[in-house]
């Protein structure tokens, strides 16, 4: 009992931290989005029902912005994860250097997303970058990587696959060196290839890996934020704008915080159904018992 | 019961010495009144570019004279807003002083965050660092309100030109271009002629800072994003030919990706020598001057230029600054915008060759000021041309500027990138913007 009870104490800072630094603002921010606040203006903020939302619901620029983080979150997870995989495997084929290469792979988790943002913003110049000038090399005149409306959003989605690999890479990896040696041996005995190792038996066996690695990065693609804002800030035009980038505007840009708390409440909403979605196809938390 | 008395004696005493930061004993009459705000601390939060070198430059000057300590804080012009906007919200008076531009005034007039100067400048002027009499009207205007009231000291001003390489103009007998024809015509040889160099370079991403540009040249056809009532007139006829001459130089004669071309790559590409012509706000002509970032320092010159209407493009700017409402500190701060503006502080900017362009025209007539710019003097002369060409009229003098500007100017973004033609762009510019005011 008395064990139980200094349990309890304990949480109760990391409890403290989570009602002021997550609870709180939350419902703060439920509130200013029925509000007409707007740091801007004089008028004092006052109470105006779900014109927010109404607002938020009837503007073409939010459904593109939130078709293009769709499309984002897609081709990130998916992307990082392939890619992810193929390495993941091939590094545990390696035997000599094999945690120089390992080293190689995960440089991109150490390094801070704002400096890997302007460091591409520069490689991708179309004058003076160097993939550009790689490019010229190959014969292959200069693209217009951030300001070419049609591919701008792509510009930025191959930096968030660049940042979001390694720790596709962490997770796999550690699956594949959790598996028994013996289900390699007996499958290379009874003459197995390559591939079908791999359908078969790594695959199958990375399932729980594989899903843990896509709830994360798509958690992490869906906030990404300072990437998409330090290469083009949502332009040409809005050709780039993802639903962050969206919200950031109308709070810190235009300060009409009224409506960018409606836009946060439903991205928040929207997160936490596709987190749940995910969890519960995968049966991610479920024990292996009771999905038997 | 004695040592206690003593205690709280010595107590009071000790809470009578401390400062407040605001002029300590007025009955004393300090023999150098910039001592009397003599440890007080003053935040700055100023934007990045040439009106800010002069402040972190010579700094040390200003705090040895008054004893005042300034802690400076630079950000890019978006950050500084932000701030300065919680800040207010706030009430907290974390900065005491700020930069003010002058797309922002009327937002920050409105919302009573800036402190008016006038009463400081009638009964608290430093007699020799004052300068607001000697700052043409048309400068100060941008930062008073609508009874006249002013509410930042203008620290800088400037007017749109086309900025040219002399040599490419002279190398092909390519006459100086006067107005908007001109530079679409020399675009043209320049294209032909330096296949290397592109003949045209300006701001043409979707942000607001760039809206000065296309707004600046659609001006000199007579055309306006907002007229006289606040009515948006995105849509007029000569809205479109004022954009379809600039669209068709930003995608026929300048960088492929001019579209999301801020200032900053904009004059990156001029100083090593890639372009030919650039329109934008004359302060950039200082920076092309310059050996130390500029490889074409020597074959500069510029030009006022006019549009069919005979109107001059503009790209007015001003930069002033400002003494927060929720200072603690703002006799000081009133001390420091004196200083800043100071004859002797600008001398100081044009010894070090930081800038050439001043709002105060004493300046023009000092025997160093001649000295130093002996080598500009193509342009020192015709700043009074191009500051007599300002026309504020052009410009959206709303609180809601900074969306007014975007909505514009993504649309015009877009047509420069080829997404959408210029007719669609302008149409889509004036139901966004009519959004806005609405």
């Amino acid at each position: 009992m008395r064990d139980k009870m200094f349990m309890r104490f304990m949480t109760i800072p990391a409890l403290l931290v989570f009602l002021l630094m997550g609870v709180y603002p939350t419902i703060q921010g439920l509130i200013n989005s029925f509000t007409s606040y707007n740091m801007t203006e004089t008028a004092e903020k006052k109470f105006i029902g779900v014109d927010n939302y109404i607002r938020m619901f009837t503007e073409m620029r939010f459904w593109q912005a939130l078709g293009r983080t769709l499309i984002f979150v897609m081709l990130s997870v998916g992307l990082s994860y392939m890619i992810g995989l193929v390495i993941a495997v091939l590094l545990n084929k390696i035997n000599a250097v094999r945690n120089v290469y390992r080293i190689i792979f995960l440089i991109p988790m150490i390094i801070a997303p704002t400096i890997t943002a302007l460091n591409f913003k520069f490689m991708y110049n179309y004058n003076m970058g160097i993939i550009n000038f790689f490019l010229n090399l190959a014969g292959i005149p200069n693209v217009d990587f951030l300001g070419d409306p049609s591919i701008a959003l792509f510009s930025t989605l191959a930096v968030d696959i660049w940042l979001g690999t390694p720790l596709a890479i962490l997770i796999l990896l550690a699956g594949i060196e959790s598996q028994s040696e013996a289900y390699y041996e007996a499958a290379k005995i009874d003459g197995a290839s390559e591939w079908q190792i791999f359908l078969e038996i790594t695959f199958p066996i990375l399932k729980k890996f594989s899903v843990i690695v896509i709830v994360l990065r798509t958690m992490d693609a869906l906030k990404v934020y300072e990437v998409i804002q330090l290469m083009t800030a949502g332009g040409p035009g809005t050709s780039s704008e993802t639903l962050n980038i969206y919200i950031s505007k109308a709070g810190f840009s235009w300060f009409e915080m009224g409506y960018a708390a409606a836009l946060g409440i439903f991205a928040l909403y929207f997160i936490m159904f596709i987190a749940r979605f995910i969890i519960n196809k995968t049966g991610l938390f479920q024990s292996e018992v009771s999905r038997v | 019961m004695k040592k206690i008395l003593s205690i709280m004696l010595a107590l009071l005493m000790l809470s009578g010495c401390s400062g407040s930061g605001e002029k300590k004993n007025d009955s004393e009459g300090s023999e150098n009144e910039r001592k009397a705000y003599e440890g007080t601390t003053l935040n700055v939060l100023l934007k990045t570019g040439y009106e800010t070198e002069a402040i972190t430059e010579f700094k040390d000057d200003f705090e040895e004279e008054t004893g005042i300590t300034l802690n400076v804080e630079i950000y890019d012009e978006p950050t500084l807003r932000n701030k300065f906007i919680l800040d207010c919200n706030s009430k907290q008076g974390n900065y005491d002083v700020v930069a003010t531009q002058f797309w922002y005034m009327p937002e920050y007039i409105q919302t009573g965050w800036l402190e008016p100067l006038d009463d400081y400048n009638t009964e608290k002027p430093d007699e020799e660092w004052n300068s607001l009499s000697h700052v043409p009207e048309s400068a100060l205007a941008m930062f008073r309100d609508a009874d006249g009231k002013l509410y930042s000291e203008c620290i800088s001003c400037t007017g749109g030109v086309l900025i040219y390489r002399k040599d490419l103009f002279e190398k092909h007998g390519i006459e100086i271009p006067k107005t908007t024809e001109d530079v679409l015509e020399a675009a043209e040889i320049l294209k032909e002629k330096e296949p290397d160099i592109y003949p045209f370079v300006a701001r043409g991403d979707s942000s607001s800072g760039s809206f000065g540009t296309s707004a600046g040249w659609a001006w000199a056809y007579g055309a306006r994003v907002l007229d006289e009532d606040g009515n948006v007139t995105c849509d007029t006829e000569e809205m479109y030919e004022g954009v379809k001459d600039f669209v068709t130089l930003m995608k026929e004669y300048a960088p492929s990706d001019s579209a999301a071309m801020g200032w900053d790559t904009m004059s990156e590409l001029f100083r090593q020598g890639k372009a030919a012509m650039n329109f934008d706000m004359n302060g950039f002509v200082s920076t092309y001057t310059s050996e130390d970032v500029s490889s074409v320092a020597d074959q500069i010159d510029c030009t006022v230029i006019t549009g069919p209407d005979g109107s001059p493009a503009q790209w007015m700017y001003g930069e002033g600054l400002g003494i927060s409402a929720f200072s603690k500190n703002k006799d000081a701060a009133w001390l420091f915008l004196q200083w800043r503006n100071s004859l002797e502080t600008i001398e100081k900017e044009t010894e070090a060759g930081i800038r050439y362009d001043f709002p105060d025209t004493r300046i023009y007539e000092t025997e160093s000021y001649k000295e130093k710019t002996e080598k500009i003097g193509f342009f020192t002369e015709k700043l009074p041309d191009i500051m007599e060409s300002i026309d504020s009229a052009y410009w959206p003098a709303t609180e809601k500027f900074d969306k007014v500007a975007e909505a514009y100017q993504q649309q015009i973004s877009l047509a420069i990138a080829g997404d959408q033609t210029v007719e669609e762009a302008l149409s889509n510019a004036q139901s966004a913007v009519e959004g806005v005011m609405k």
